[in-house]
């Protein structure tokens, strides 16, 4: 893949093919973590770091251990495994070393290991057949639209909070309504044409 | 639920139904709900799937319930339960080919679905096997129902057909926004507010009449 | 994922506590290993089923019938069930991009019938799996569309048959020309519509090819002779 290619999958992966707005992974904490704009820093920088780093070891794994011994149908067992395994690593390596870090996002860790847009990115990239340097500019482009979606919802979410809404939509459905309204606004990202 | 005193079966599908529905009320397992129900019939497909997945793997974990040592617990559960997703994904591609072309990826996905680790976390560890799998039963039938009424308000919205029938004699042209995205979001808002609403009005019925 | 550091962790209880998620674990792979042996097979019939279905769509006016004989492999005949020539997939070093496999087709006399692409484009959001059927003189006879995962309403319009028909007889170069890329490609589904249009003519491109190569090895072997 040539280095113009790898810029229009990263902008791609960020804007037009968004995990949350084009492509559903990742909603729960989507919805759950997005009422204050702190908490949805902290969720998506913790989610970029660790997507970044699982696709790569899952793409490893899939490539040089399952590939060879013919256990492909088991990639769905094995990725949720190492990326469980992963997430707990990450949390002590970060602990022990990083203490700072830690701090900031050792809470939003444990929720990562259910995070279906983890998974759901290790098994895109094995599906879309990339090699590994798109995987992970693919994977740390996604997790930062993710991201980017997340905090931007947190600021709209924090004004709605302020508004009189009917009783029924109060909480979740007027999030969701207020999600679709963003969702709309990114759509007119995929008639975008990479000159690239 | 009382432990004392186990409620009829009746009662229990009623919850998994309406009171507890895992999507309308418990809001679990939201990006399968958003992504499948482009039409009622994936809608029901992947309620299908994951029903399935939820009847054998609350089976199992409540079988395994006194085996499983209770510090590695959720690593067992997700061992399990990505086991069942394996075998399920690969019976769809061997006897339902045209289901795994509209679902793909989120039948991998069903392992992460929140609603299947929370049942085997809260009920299927600590209750026996054919309770087990009767609640994977009631809470797959209510994620199933919640994704058919979506799939079915967004395809008849966005498209004028229900189960690929079409039901607006040709005249209607679709709303094309309703099986995209932004239509996925505004549906499932609407339809929990409306499910709010219904539940305000029949406590309100209820104080009333007492 | 809990340790069992905070009952003191003895080594007695790891390991019985590693043996019995090892248990599940071989449980849960023994499972999976039953279901994949029981399935494999026929996800791999299914898939040239599908093929062969579509492959019996494009030829249909020709009254031939594709499908898959008991060792697994492609064959043809006529519907009414008479003999016909072959159906075989050509190998081919280097296949261009996004193309998955060459099929060809070759009567009873050893004629070449057609030529069939089966090429996958990245659509709007995955893959889009196609077939393009292509004369002996490389123009296109038909485009079958044969799996989208994409938004039902948007992506889905590459499907409709008003816009594989568009593709009919062209040949080899027709999407460098703008205006008629324009004419071909869906406003409003252009993310979609625009690489199955381009996989159509890189597939005029590897059959061109094919051709190419063939005639010259004939050729030499006149010449040879």
């Amino acid at each position: 893949m040539s280095f113009t290619a790898l810029i229009g999958l990263f902008i791609s992966s960020i804007l037009i093919n968004n995990y949350i707005f084009s492509r559903f992974l990742g909603i729960c904490p989507f919805l759950g973590l997005s009422e204050k704009s702190s908490t949805a820093v902290g969720m998506g920088c913790a989610v970029t770091f660790v997507m970044t780093v699982s696709t790569a070891v899952t793409w490893c794994i899939y490539h040089f251990v399952l590939v060879p011994s013919g256990l492909e149908y088991l990639k769905t067992i094995a990725f949720i495994l190492v990326i469980a395994a992963l997430v707990q690593f990450i949390e002590m390596f970060l602990r022990r070393y990083v203490p700072s870090l830690y701090s900031a996002l050792g809470i939003y860790l444990p929720l990562i290991t259910t995070n279906c847009a983890i998974l759901g990115s290790a098994l895109l990239c094995i599906q879309n057949e990339y090699e590994f340097i798109p995987s992970v500019v693919f994977s740390f482009g996604s997790a930062l639209g993710f991201t980017l979606a997340i905090v931007l919802f947190s600021f709209v979410r924090e004004r709605v909070a302020l508004a009189e809404t009917p009783k029924c939509f109060r909480g979740t459905p007027i999030a969701l309504v207020t999600a679709g309204l963003i969702a709309m606004a990114f759509s007119g990202f995929s008639s975008i044409k990479l000159p690239f | 639920m009382s432990e004392n005193k186990k409620p009829s079966l009746k009662t229990r599908l009623f919850e998994g139904l309406f009171d507890q529905n895992p999507i309308l009320v418990q809001l679990l397992g939201t990006c399968p709900t958003l992504a499948t129900t482009t039409s009622m019939k994936n809608g029901v497909g992947m309620g299908v799937s994951a029903m399935a997945v939820l009847i054998m793997s609350n089976l199992l974990i409540s079988l395994l319930r006194k085996f499983i040592p209770k510090q590695v617990r959720i690593a067992a559960y997700i061992v399990i339960i990505s086991g069942f997703v394996t075998a399920v994904e690969l019976l769809i591609k061997a006897f339902v080919p045209s289901l795994d072309a509209s679902l793909g990826l989120f039948i991998p996905l069903i392992v992460v679905n929140c609603i299947i680790l929370a049942r085997a976390e809260a009920y299927a560890s600590k209750n026996p096997p054919l309770d087990s799998a009767l609640d994977g039963l009631f809470m797959g039938l209510g994620f199933t129902f919640a994704l058919g009424v979506l799939g079915a308000v967004r395809e008849l919205i966005g498209n004028g057909t229900i189960w690929d029938i079409d039901v607006s004699f040709g005249v209607y042209p679709g709303i094309a926004m309703f099986t995209q995205p932004a239509g996925a979001f505004i549906t499932l808002g609407v339809v929990i507010a409306v499910v709010n609403a219904a539940k305000a009005y029949s406590a309100k019925r209820k104080g009333g009449d007492k | 994922m809990q340790n069992g550091n905070s009952k003191g962790g003895s080594a007695k209880f790891i390991i019985v506590t590693a043996l019995k998620l090892l248990v599940i674990c071989a449980l849960v792979a023994a499972l999976v290993a039953f279901v994949n042996f029981v399935t494999k097979d026929r996800i791999e019939l299914n898939e040239k089923l599908s093929t062969a279905l579509a492959l019996t769509d494009i030829y249909s006016s020709d009254d031939l019938e594709f499908y898959v004989d008991d060792n697994g492999e492609y064959a043809v005949r006529m519907t009414d069930g008479s003999d016909f020539g072959s159906c075989m997939i050509t190998e081919i070093e280097e296949p261009l991009k996004d193309v998955d496999a060459v099929y060809t087709i070759k009567d009873n006399g050893g004629n070449v019938f057609g030529y069939c692409v089966e090429a996958s484009p990245m659509g709007f959001k995955d893959e889009v799996g196609m077939i393009v059927a292509i004369t002996p003189s490389v123009s296109v006879k038909d485009v079958q569309i044969i799996s989208i995962s994409d938004t039902k309403g948007i992506g889905d319009k590459v499907t409709k048959r008003d816009f594989l028909d568009k593709f009919t007889d062209k040949t080899y170069g027709f999407s460098q020309n703008s205006a008629e890329l324009k004419d071909i490609v869906i406003a409003g589904s252009t993310r979609t519509s625009e690489p199955v249009t381009k996989a159509v003519d890189t597939a005029l491109e590897q059959i061109r090819a094919l051709v190419g190569s063939q005639k010259t090895n004939s050729e030499e072997g006149i010449e040879n002779e």
